[in-house]
């Protein structure tokens, strides 16, 4: 799919200008949004050692004609004048920001496309052309056509024109679409960039404003008082904060559990505030009937899709600004509830951007028809199909007289299990639970009454019975760039107590999961829990000596829900695209257009993410592709050669070895 | 020795149930009943009364390892006391020696040829003598006791010396080294009770300012140890992993912050997370074996592990009563101890599926409950004792 972006970015641009830069890992590229995100996030063109990722330009892919090396990224990112504007504007400071920002990840996958070759062709006649063409188009025309209007925007940059500039210009071109494209470009940029991020309380944002807006916002600090007082007045949910806040941990949100729902259900009937559903969501959100990644991430979905089935446009209102402006106002409210993970605001911003990208053109009904379709692939693609095809590669690591060790309860972990059951595979589970939660209950409740033989025991006793593990099978919430996994709080320990042991680590983490940020530790972003739940002790009441903790201001209690788990401590990930080794290089396939081309986005351990063409050549075991890619370190480039092992049957790289430096 | 049956074995009974756990209380139990052992024990009018009395505190002492093996402070004791009634033996036969050392000197002949021991010279003799004499430090603890047969054979050749020397049954020199031995054990009770002190005293020299400490569970000794730092008015940190499923870091936690002590629990899984902000770990322990390696309440290796990670010092603070001079060999399962699985899952909930049993007969949920951990010297910085 990358194919169709290329070409018309060197049409516009005069054949040199990287029209695209995408970043991180990204499952599948979406063509609008990804080019732009990265070039705010890479101070860099000049500077080689900033921490973020530049991909070299993308070389538009020859057609399917036989692949050769010509096909090498040719120039560095002109991100620099970029960055000025960007710089310019900082000093309008509003934390309206956009949301699902904090987690602002690269573009939302996209769904696959099925044809591609119409698309470069249509991509030629962009422009002027498309106008004429809007009333009917298909979808993957419009994308095109808006694929040629952002190359048209990041000529004009490039050129160093000033953003109004290329603005009215690009509007003379084409009646009203490219502004709704820039705005989303602009909104991609105040998310990239990768310490930053964005605010997370949100809310409607007034059109004017938006210009204003580039400076990259960083994520919230809740103890930063201006901010969280200006937070406070547009939030829905009226929340006191908890006392004996832990002093590391002002910077995050923590709130007196259980003070806000009651007043949440007492607003529940207020017809105008939310959509019910969103309300729902929220309200088990807070309760904390609806837990972990994906369960959370479809709740959503579902509760938006029918929001938007609901949703009527007030007169006056262009759809795709109203309708954003709604979401993001639901998206404030269900943060305020939980703060966001990170594969909801995955799915957020895919959901932003099919809205942005809508055609005018469209009803309102046939709009609303087509979001609901894409919210619903999204599910299914994106996360049901995913699982699935994790499990079918995880089950053939595990083998007969196994004892697989996993930690919490992890959906897709489950998943596994069953499926090698089903299997008639004899393996043994251990299943190692933690407080406050004991979600590993639940889990090996669901295990035993499927008559898989399970082991049960708690986070301390992980290295006494670590010895007879022969496989670690874990969850994960996210997977950063520099291979480190964001996950339930104990799994970096689970992690490192099987390395120490010489047993193998498998995280399981479908690829919409993945995000570009890095972190270091498990502190600077994090989520807390109740506190009261660690007070609280199960069963035996002469245990319990904390229960008036709240009245010693010297006591603190901390209940963190998430932490991070070194990449050297995780043999193997398991996502939808295959298995990868996370030290070395996290490798996902954004997509792949035939046989002979992979478009692939490296990220290595240190270094940044990069685009790179495979050219593949089909050998006796599957197809080994080699990969070129420049890596850029103390300005020089160097160019690094993989070896790639990729299987066009599943479609997926099973492996990828660093050939040598050349 | 009738006397005293009923108390050892009320003592072993409590060991085999568990009513007694925990280094410092069965380290002190047992050093009283080995003081009333020895303080019952008749002495015999035969020559070596010191063999005699070791044997009997040695018969004692297997009953109540056998008792309780993983309860290493038991054995720890024993030998400290069959040290002191050695130590107590050469000092009384180095004082009747120097009044007699003619004696001795011509004594020396006969024993060379009749005993394997190699001679022993006055010099010699006096040279062990002045070692017992010291307070015993923690080389010479780990040094001496291995040769427990060889301090009967001591005690019987030096009886001989004594026997032949002296005139036989001489009941005073037997009441000396029986009261001796009694005082002896006395002052090992109250350097068990006091073992915290010269520990604590050490508390300022590694808590500085502003430092935080991470520990996991309770131990006293650690708690003595914060407690001295701050009363140095050094002001700091501490996180508690809270030690789950017997949460006595929440106990600890309420004892620090009533000395006013700034606290914060934490989940034991929070413990990697938390490591990277955390300056030093100060933990108790259960034992510490010859090879360096510790027996830990469960969740220690994971602890150390972690530090080792982020090159975080580990402390190890243990009275010498847990010095143990084993060495380990798969302390992991040898040494540890199974609990109920009531501390972790619900009878109530879990009941059924305890039920479910395969077809060759074993359960389908197996639940495990360890209570100590293993952690391999290389793992520890620094061991912190009384010695």
């Amino acid at each position: 799919m990358d194919i169709r972006r290329a070409p018309p970015s060197r049409a516009a641009s005069g054949g040199v200008e990287p029209r695209f830069r995408q970043v991180g890992f990204v499952t599948a590229a979406e063509p609008a949004r990804g080019p732009v995100a990265p070039a705010a996030a890479s101070p860099t063109a000049s500077d080689g050692l900033s921490p973020v990722m530049i991909p070299p330009p993308l070389i538009p892919v020859p057609a399917p004609a036989p692949a050769s090396e010509s096909l090498m990224p040719s120039s560095p990112p002109p991100a620099s004048s970029y960055l000025l504007e960007v710089i310019s504007d900082l000093d309008d400071y509003a934390d309206d920001d956009d949301i699902d920002v904090s987690w602002a990840r690269p573009p939302p996958p996209a769904l696959p496309e099925p044809n591609k070759r119409d698309l470069t062709q249509t991509k030629n006649e962009h422009g002027p052309t498309s106008v004429a063409q809007k009333p009917k188009l298909s979808k993957a025309e419009r994308r095109a056509i808006q694929e040629s209007q952002r190359a048209a925007k990041a000529a004009a940059k490039e050129a160093g024109l000033k953003p109004t500039a290329m603005a009215s210009d690009a509007s003379t071109k084409i009646s009203k679409q490219p502004k709704t494209a820039k705005t989303s470009l602009k909104k991609d940029v105040n998310q990239v960039n990768p310490p930053v991020a964005s605010d997370k309380k949100t809310g409607e944002r007034p059109p004017d404003k938006d210009r204003k807006k580039d400076i990259p916002q960083s994520r919230m600090q809740f103890d930063d008082a201006h901010r969280v007082v200006k937070a406070k007045k547009r939030s829905v949910v009226s929340q006191s904060e908890a006392r004996n806040r832990v002093e590391l941990f002002r910077h995050l949100p923590q709130y007196a559990h259980g003070t806000q729902l009651p007043d949440l259900e007492s607003k529940f009937l207020q017809p105008d505030l939310m959509h019910p559903s969103v309300y729902k969501v929220g309200l088990q959100y807070l309760s904390g009937d609806i837990s972990g990644g994906n369960a959370r991430c479809i709740a959503m979905l579902l509760a938006f899709r029918e929001a938007i089935n609901d949703y009527s446009m007030p007169a006056e209102k262009i759809l795709n600004r109203d309708l954003t402006a709604k979401i993001s106002s639901y998206v404030s409210f269900l943060i305020e509830c939980r703060p966001l993970s990170i594969s909801m605001g995955n799915s957020i911003r895919f959901l932003k951007n099919r809205i942005t990208k809508l055609p005018l053109a469209l009803s309102e009904s046939e709009a609303k028809v087509s979001l609901q379709s894409d919210i619903d692939r999204f599910i299914n693609e994106k996360i049901i199909v995913a699982d699935k095809v994790i499990v079918s590669h995880a089950v053939t690591k595990i083998r007969d007289d196994d004892v697989l060790l996993t930690f919490g309860s992890a959906s897709v972990v489950e998943m596994i299990f069953d499926h090698a059951h089903e299997l008639g595979k004899k393996f043994r589970v251990v299943v190692v639970d933690s407080r406050p939660n004991h979600e590993g209950q639940r889990l090996l409740r669901r295990l035993v009454a499927k008559g898989i033989s399970c082991t049960y025991t708690h986070i301390n006793a992980v290295s006494y019975i670590m010895h007879e593990v022969t496989r670690v099978f874990l969850g994960a919430s996210s997977v950063l760039s520099n291979g480190t996994v964001y996950s339930r709080v104990g799994t970096a320990l689970v992690a490192m107590v099987a390395h120490a042991f010489g047993v193998p680590v498998l995280v399981c983490c479908e690829a919409y999961k993945f995000h570009e940020r890095v972190q270091l530790d498990s502190i600077c972003f994090n989520e807390l829990g109740d506190p009261d739940a660690i007070s609280r002790v199960p069963r035996d009441e002469s245990l319990s000596h904390l229960k008036n903790w709240a009245e010693n201001e010297n006591l603190h209690l901390l209940n963190l829900r998430y932490d991070i788990t070194p990449s050297d401590y995780v043999s193997m990930l398991i996502t939808d695209y295959g298995m990868l080794p996370p030290t070395s290089v996290p490798v996902i396939v954004i997509g792949s257009t035939d046989m002979d081309h992979l478009i692939i986005v490296v990220g290595f351990k240190f270094l940044p993410a990069r685009i790179a063409v495979l050219t593949v050549h089909r050998t006796g075991h599957g197809t080994r592709a080699h990969m070129c890619t420049y890596a850029k370190s103390k300005a020089v480039y160097q160019q690094l050669m993989f070896s790639v092992f990729y299987s066009p049957s599943e479609n997926s790289i099973f492996g990828i070895r660093r050939m040598a430096d050349w | 020795m009738p006397d005293v049956q009923p108390l050892v074995s009320d003592f072993v009974l409590k060991l085999k149930r568990r009513k007694v756990e925990g280094s410092h209380a069965v380290a002190r139990q047992t050093a009283e009943l080995l003081r009333s052992v020895v303080s019952q024990h008749r002495m015999g009018s035969s020559a070596n009364q010191a063999a005699a009395l070791a044997d009997a505190v040695r018969v004692v002492g297997e009953q109540l390892i056998a008792a309780n093996p993983i309860e290493l402070a038991v054995g720890n004791i024993v030998r400290r006391v069959l040290h002191i009634i050695k130590e107590e033996d050469i000092s009384s036969t180095a004082v009747g020696i120097e009044g007699l050392s003619v004696t001795v000197d011509s004594d020396d002949e006969y024993d060379s040829e009749h005993d394997d021991r190699p001679a022993l010279s006055a010099a010699v003799l006096a040279a062990h003598a002045r070692n017992a004499l010291r307070a015993p430090s923690l080389q010479t603890l780990l040094e001496d006791i291995p040769v427990s047969p060889a301090i009967s054979r001591t005690a019987s050749s030096t009886g001989d010396s004594d026997g032949k020397s002296k005139s036989a049954g001489d009941k005073s020199s037997t009441r000396k080294l029986k009261h001796d031995v009694i005082t002896a054990i006395g002052d090992l009770i109250d350097e068990i009770d006091s073992c915290y002190e010269p520990i604590s005293e050490q508390a300022v020299e590694l808590i500085h300012q502003n430092e935080v400490i991470l520990t996991l569970g309770r131990s006293r000794t650690v708690k003595e140890f914060l407690y001295a730092a701050k009363e140095k008015k050094r002001s700091f940190r501490v996180f508690v992993a809270e030690g789950a499923p017997r949460y006595q870091g929440h106990v600890l936690a309420k004892e620090l912050v009533e000395k006013g002590v700034q606290t914060t629990v934490i989940t034991d899984s929070a413990v990697f997370a938390m490591i990277s902000r955390v300056n030093m770990v100060i933990v108790g322990a259960h034992a510490i074996m010859a090879n360096g390696g510790v027996i830990a309440p469960v969740g220690m290796n994971m602890v150390a592990l972690a530090a080792q990670r982020h090159a975080v010092p580990f402390v190890v603070v243990a009275g010498s009563h847990k010095l143990c001079p084993l060495y380990p060999h798969n302390p992991e399962v040898l040494l540890n101890e199974l609990k109920s699985p009531s501390d972790l899952l619900d009878f109530g909930e879990f009941s059924d599926c305890m039920n479910f049993s395969t077809q060759d007969g074993s359960p389908l949920l197996n639940v495990v409950n360890p209570t100590f951990d293993y952690v391999p010297p290389k793992l520890v910085s620094l061991f912190i004792t009384d010695t």
